[in-house]
């Protein structure tokens, strides 16, 4: 194959080997025996020993001298001849004399060596063979075993054609195959369908803050308008003005973050005025107040606000109705996080303050929040809150988990309008978002929903957005 | 929010309904959540305004009234036997002193008695700062007559409580497990109030009582003290265990407090008169109060109230003695709302109210951003504003808030840009793979001079690459594509900056005309590697606040 195709070999190999993978051929090895005749019986190719012996006597008469023939023939030929000949019955020696008896040529013999010249293969016939046996025995002609590999076509002839006048494979088209037409020369590889493919992620919205913004949607189809404030308030903001005691447990320094300093209240001296007055003696309002000595300072100190009705509660002070406000944005405990707990999460506050509102539409209006945003089965619990009465909790079905709490609310207690300087009844509610969101995603660890792993947030399927449905 | 623990059985016999879901139901009503525990146990977590039902007594009685089994009735003060000389204890000043007759103990009640008080004790009593409880049998107390005083730790001893020998108070304070917990909280020098009975000591308040009138599930008489630190608090104590001993229908006896400059009778059991205006009722719940005055009537009486009189106009009520929790009459409002049933109420919706929509909005403004970045392949965050403080030191950001009672150094600090919060996340992600592509619209906390809080906060947008390389280009191109989506590439432009997060050379100010907005560039080799992190980060950070200010202009 190697001389017919003009390739060396080593490359030869390599591409039967190839073609046997691809299962288009097979190759068999044999065990063949290789003859090839020796230096000594290339030489006896015009006329084996014996032969020149019988030619040598006939020339002399039919008769002469050993050392005649020694003489003339050399001793090699002579003594291998002489032993032959007699052997074959053609000459016979007596007293040193040799006597020639008859003589027939060994053409066999020679065209056997010649055969034979250029090594070649031994066949069955051949190896059977008398005369070739003499050879071999008489070590005129030399044989070897040797290995032979033969390939065969594995597939019908026809196929094997159609390979051959096949194009060469390209595993992609290119602009420069079709700008020069190249790509009529190639064909294009098939594509393993069992292999994965390579990771790549879409961009994406993060599942939690979708949650957040279908709660904004309800809420502005419902005509509420979102504000904020700052994370960092003094206390006045996030305790006293919705009326909790200085010394409430909830404003304990280890339930809140604190932040150095304090803020300067100058500018608030209306509100800050009637949080003591409604503090210390109960205001003008009808109450008893806490009848205490309320601190200014302590009202002062800078923390991170505990909970985001210290946004909507700011907003509404000597506001004039109607308002309809809501916030849904970050607050701070003092919580290392573990899967419940998290030192920060999103609370979802609201307020409404209209003329004639009250506890009965309240309770409406959550029902109409809470379908809004998926949850059809609820109960409301009678609760407490320091800054609300009556307050309630909101418990929600959701398929699949049961009841959880949704959200604390009520009607903003009496005292604390007195101190926001607002005279009309106000609704609020505030919940925990990431609680419900956990619930409704099947989400057991709350730190997941803060994403230090952000293969779990751009792994998180879209398709789960729609469970809340 | 306390949870009292009880036998359901118990509970049932207590209260008179031997239906549990019904029992639960009512509890549910009445402000608790129940929940029904191994061993045949009830827990009821109770709402802390309401301490009166922190006893077993206190939530049987309150169940019973509400379905009408009982009425409320005032205990009778027979007389008032004990006289109380107080030379008020410098750091514990009030002192309220009763007795309570007929009290039905056992082995089990006696239990929950000690868990009721305790319960007091760490909510309401602020861990016996504010109040503490001493209970006493009465039938082993020494004289009526007694002394509330400072007294001399190493001149006064006492045997306390389930001991027998006679300890010094200092030893008392140092020896006793209750003396190292409670010790410091009254302590004056070496001065430490005391109750004495006939020279006595029986109670070391808030610390300890003695063993002389210790309380055995055979006491049938208890002696009640209650010290504080708040004169109304002392009281209202005081009228709460009284409500609860007074269950079983025994006999209330009351003592003279003679202080220095005033003498007073303890408890005050009268009940307060109130009046409700009919018109606040209605206007606050949204029902006809005047119209339902029946139904009002009713509800009242089930939460316990005496309905004095009624008018077109008003209904005076008279308020429990252990109700502490109602200051205003927005309290007793509440309490027609419960009686009434929140359900059986009704639920009045609301009008939708369409808003009408004026310009661009700063939620407008992050959600181009947002939009623009999720197309480009950004994956959106959501990541706390606390951060480790050591992240603001590395990446050299100053002015930052520090949180001065964190719970641990991994949130010790706010950030004052999203980078930080981004750098952090990236550096828990190196496991991830890339590139990794990540933004987030969020708050940070800014320093404000002018500012009445110190800190302000501030809406920006922050985005990040990270990769086996990524360049300055990568982020450069992606404001650009924001910009123009804002309508603002006209005006952008780069200025070189000293940001030291990043790269000499490799970085930029950001300028919308003549307003800084933000930044980008490389973060540089060497905070990488003092943060632990293989991978280059090239990142870009702007002031939403500040583009909607330049795009409502």
């Amino acid at each position: 194959m190697a001389r017919e195709t003009g390739l060396s070999v080593e490359g030869l190999n390599s591409i039967v080997e190839l073609l046997k993978s691809k299962g288009i051929v097979v190759v068999e090895e044999h065990i063949v025996y290789i003859g090839k005749t020796t230096e000594e019986g290339l030489s006896y190719i015009e006329a084996l020993p014996e032969e020149k012996v019988a030619e040598f006597v006939r020339s002399r008469g039919g008769s002469t001298s050993i050392e005649d023939v020694r003489s003339v023939l050399g001793e090699s030929i002579a003594s291998i001849g002489i032993s032959w000949a007699v052997r074959r019955g053609w000459i016979r020696i007596e007293k040193g004399i040799i006597k020639l008896q008859s003589f027939t040529p060994l053409e066999k013999h020679r065209e056997m060596l010649t055969l034979f010249s250029n090594a070649r293969e031994v066949d069955e016939n051949i190896k059977n063979d008398a005369v070739f046996q003499e050879l071999v025995k008489r070590k005129l002609i030399n044989v070897s075993p040797s290995k032979r590999r033969v390939v065969k076509l594995a597939i019908p002839y026809e196929d094997a054609a159609k390979l051959v006048n096949q194009k060469p494979a390209a595993s992609k088209l290119t602009h420069d195959m079709l700008a020069t037409g190249s790509w009529r020369n190639f064909v294009f590889k098939a594509y393993n369908l069992d292999a994965l493919p390579p990771a790549i992620y879409p961009g994406k919205k993060h599942f939690f803050k979708e949650f957040v913004d279908m709660i904004r949607d309800v809420m502005e189809d419902l005509g509420f308008e979102e504000i904020d404030d700052d994370y960092i308030v003094p206390e006045l903001w996030n305790f006293d003005i919705l009326f909790q005691a200085q010394d409430h447990p909830s404003r304990d320094i280890h339930d809140i973050l604190v932040v150095e300093g304090y803020a300067d209240l100058s500018m608030f001296r209306d509100v800050v005025e009637r949080t003591r007055a409604v503090h210390e003696t109960g205001g003008s309002c009808g109450s008893i107040g806490w009848r205490y000595r309320w601190s200014y300072e302590k009202a002062s100190k800078l923390i991170l606000r505990s909970h985001t009705t210290a946004v909507t509660a700011r907003h509404l002070i000597n506001r004039k109705p109607p308002a309809r406000l809501y916030t849904i944005a970050r607050v701070f405990r003092r919580d290392n996080p573990d899967p419940r707990h998290s030192p920060e999460f999103t609370n979802f506050d609201g307020v409404i303050m209209e003329r004639g509102f009250n506890f009965r539409k309240l309770l409406g209006l959550l029902a109409q929040i809470l379908r809004a945003i998926g949850i059809e089965k609820f109960r409301f619990k009678p609760a407490y809150f320091p800054f609300t009465e009556p307050s309630v909790e909101g418990y929600g079905y959701v398929p699949g988990y049961g009841w959880i709490e949704v959200f604390g609310a009520g009607m903003f207690r009496p005292e604390v309008l007195e101190i926001l300087g607002v005279d009309t009844p106000v609704g609020a509610w505030g919940m925990g978002v990431e609680r419900l969101a956990m619930v409704v995603y099947g989400i057991d660890d709350i730190r997941l929903l803060f994403s230090k792993d952000i293969e779990f947030t751009r792994t998180f399927p879209y398709v789960k957005r729609l469970y809340m449905r | 929010m306390p949870v009292v623990r009880a036998r359901t059985g118990l509970l049932m016999e207590m209260t008179g309904i031997s239906d549990i879901d019904k029992l639960r139901d009512i509890l549910f009503r009445l402000k608790c959540e129940t929940e029904i525990e191994e061993g045949d146990t009830i827990a009821v977590e109770v709402q802390s305004d309401r301490i009166d039902m922190f006893s077993v007594e206190g939530i049987s009685k309150a169940v019973r009234m509400y379905m009408g089994l009982d009425r409320y009735s005032e205990p009778s003060l027979k007389s008032c036997p004990f006289k109380v000389f107080v030379e008020p204890p410098k750091k514990r000043p009030y002192i309220a002193v009763a007795a309570v007759t007929n009290v039905k103990l056992d082995e089990e009640r006696l239990k929950l008695l000690i868990e009721f008080q305790e319960r007091l004790h760490t909510t309401f009593g602020r861990g016996r700062r504010k109040v503490a409880i001493g209970l006493h049998d009465l039938d082993k107390l020494p004289s009526t007559t007694l002394i509330y005083k400072d007294v001399d730790i190493d001149k006064t001893t006492m045997i306390p409580l389930h001991d027998y020998r006679e300890f010094s108070i200092r030893d008392v304070l140092s020896l006793t497990e209750q003396g190292r917990l409670y010790g410091s909280l009254s302590l004056n020098g070496s001065m430490h109030p005391a109750i004495l009975s006939d020279g006595k000591v029986i109670s070391l308040p808030p610390v300890i009582n003695s063993d002389i009138t210790r309380l055995t599930e055979g006491s049938r008489n208890i002696l009640i003290d209650v010290t504080g630190t708040d004169f109304e608090s002392v009281n209202n104590v005081l009228n709460t265990i009284i409500h609860s001993l007074t269950f079983y229908g025994g006999e209330v006896l009351g003592a003279v407090i003679r202080y220095p400059d005033k003498e007073i009778v303890t408890p005050s059991i009268r009940p307060r008169k109130m009046e409700l205006d009919l018109g606040f009722v209605s206007m606050w719940l949204g029902i006809d109060a005047g119209r339902d005055v029946e139904m009002v009537r009713k509800a009242l009486e089930r939460m316990g109230y005496r309905v004095d009189s009624v008018d077109s106009n008003r209904i005076a009520v008279m308020v429990p003695y252990y109700r502490i929790d109602i200051l205003h009459p927005v309290d007793v409002v509440e309490d027609i709302a419960i009686g009434i049933g929140y359900e059986e109420l009704g639920f009045a919706e609301i009008e939708p109210k369409p808003i009408a929509r004026r310009g661009v909005s700063r939620r407008d403004v992050a959600n181009i951003i947002r939009d623009v970045l999720i197309g480009l392949g950004f994956v959106e965050l959501n990541t706390l504003t606390l951060i480790p403080q050591q992240i603001a030191e590395v990446l050299g950001l100053e002015k930052t808030p520090i949180v001065v009672n964190a719970p641990s150094n991994e949130i010790n600090a706010l950030r004052t840009a999203l980078a930080e919060s981004i750098i952090n996340i990236l550096r828990n992600s190196q496991y991830a793979p890339q590139p990794v592509k990540v933004f987030e619209i969020g708050e940070v906390v800014a320093e404000c001079s002018e500012c009445y809080n110190r800190w302000r906060n501030e809406l920006r947008a922050c985005w990040a690459i990270m990769d086996s390389e990524t360049r300055f280009e990568e982020m450069h191109a992606t404001l650009y594509t924001i910009a123009r989506e804002l309508g603002l590439d006209k005006m952008l432009a780069l200025k070189p900056c000293n940001i030291s997060m990043f790269t000499k050379g490799r970085c930029a100010d950001v300028y919308i005309g003549e307003r800084l907005v933000g930044f980008l560039g490389e973060v540089s080799p060497e905070k990488l590697e003092k943060l632990g992190i293989l991978y280059p980060i090239t990142l870009a950070e702007v002031s939403i606040n500040i583009l909607h200010k330049l795009i409502s202009r």
